[in-house]
């Protein structure tokens, strides 16, 4: 089973979706983006989403989370796709940049997606 | 003066000979493709790097991603970027979202629209951070020269001298040889490197105070490393009633009234920024133990910081 945990307070209907979603894979815990690295402390998560529309500069706290975990899976989820957005994050070191999706099954298949892959290769 | 060699593919044979023009201006060596079999004829030879245009088949099949395709079969240690004036959310993550293997097809994106502005200095970081891979010693100097100052004003905020932040400096470099490759990025890399010398800069002072006796060390230039801790020591901090000397000397003093063991993890994890896994192999104990040593040792560090804050 894998831990995950949804940075941001995220509309309830959206999270019942993502818990959801999560259930075949693991189970989700919820904190907000100022007890992010206190809360990675607690448990050995193996997914990290952060929802963009939650937090003040996503990237950044991308690349701060890749500092410290540099195996983590990071997945940034936003209502409001756009390339610039997915391109910083990409490249600040987020595993994937998805849509909210509403749909609880694709939503699903997307982070089993992001699971199996490996974020690190070192050089 | 740049004497590298770049590949463009474009079926756009107007923006083609603009781009290769202007390349060859700034002293590239360019080799141009106006078809994907063009293309994929000439990607045998060796490259600096290559540009790609995602719609190499017809420019108004919005389907083709031809381009994209073609990136994820260049060889690997040759950089890609990818150019496109029809930028999606879709491309993006097909071109930069790290595969199966851990790497991305490209290592940047750039909209046509923008391409004045920024293929260049993409260009010159595509292909610096390949000569950082690959050891190459001229593009270390660089790193060394713009660098170098941020970090060692970081070290002597830090309150190090300048031949420690020399000493330090190849630690970081060595940290960053090894680092996974998302770090090396263009955007990623400078904040990495500064985030990188705090830890280094922290591991470095932790080794010095062990090669004194802890009760004569001086713990004023310590720097703690945890993130909770900071926290609190900063939220105890704001008040101004304690300075941050005697906030990290009565941290310091808490740890070393902790048992044996709870002491070296306590160290290991606050002062060395060490991963709990890391530490419980280096002691010999179950992780479980250092989460426990760690929980018990934190509560005691933020019943003094919570103290002297009353105080």
């Amino acid at each position: 089973m894998i831990r995950f945990l949804l940075v941001g307070n995220s509309r309830q209907s959206w999270l019942g979706v993502l818990n959801d979603a999560i259930k075949p894979l693991g189970e989700l815990d919820v904190c907000r983006e100022a007890d992010t690295f206190a809360q990675i402390e607690k448990a050995n998560y193996g997914v990290v989403v952060i929802d963009a529309g939650e937090v003040d500069h996503p990237e950044d706290l991308v690349l701060r989370l890749r500092s410290q975990r540099p195996l983590l899976r990071i997945i940034v989820v936003t209502s409001a796709p756009a390339w610039q957005l997915a391109r910083r994050v990409l490249l600040s070191g987020a595993t994937d940049c998805i849509n909210k999706y509403a749909d609880k099954k694709r939503l699903s298949a997307f982070l089993s997606d992001t699971v199996d892959r490996a974020n690190s290769v070192s050089l | 003066m740049s004497k590298h060699k770049i590949l463009i593919a474009d079926n756009n044979k107007g923006f083609l000979a603009e781009l290769a023009s202007f390349l060859k201006s700034e002293q590239y060596l360019v080799t141009t493709a106006e078809s994907l079999d063009q293309a994929k004829k000439v990607l045998d030879k060796k490259y600096d790097a290559v540009i790609l245009d995602i719609r190499l088949r017809w420019d108004r099949d919005d389907k083709d991603i031809s381009g994209l395709m073609l990136a994820e079969t260049v060889a690997r240690g040759t950089p890609v970027i990818i150019l496109t004036g029809y930028p999606s959310v879709l491309k993006v993550r097909r071109a930069l979202a790290p595969r199966r293997k851990g790497l991305s097809a490209a290592f940047d994106f750039v909209d046509k629209e923008e391409v004045d502005e920024k293929l260049l200095p993409v260009l010159k970081d595509a292909i610096f951070v390949r000569d950082l891979k690959r050891g190459i010693e001229a593009a270390w100097k660089q790193l060394w020269n713009e660098e170098a100052p941020s970090v060692i004003a970081l070290c002597r905020r830090h309150g190090l001298s300048k031949d420690d932040a020399l000493a330090v400096w190849p630690q970081i470099f060595a940290k960053l040889a090894k680092a996974p490759i998302f770090v090396l990025k263009k955007t990623a890399l400078r904040k990495w490197l500064i985030d990188q010398a705090i830890l280094q800069i922290g591991a470095y002072m932790t080794n010095q105070r062990v090669g004194l006796k802890a009760s004569s060390c001086d713990p004023t230039g310590e720097i703690l490393l945890n993130e909770q801790l900071l926290t609190e020591m900063a939220a105890a901090a704001v008040d101004g009633k304690v300075s941050r000397e005697k906030l990290i000397q009565n941290i310091t003093k808490a740890i070393e009234s902790l048992g044996p063991q709870q002491e070296k993890v306590m160290m290991l994890y606050t002062f060395q920024g060490a991963s709990k896994a890391k530490i419980a192999k280096q002691l010999g104990i179950t992780e479980k133990t250092v989460s426990r040593h760690v929980r018990d040792g934190s509560r005691q560090l933020r019943k003094r910081i919570s103290n002297l804050r009353e105080g």
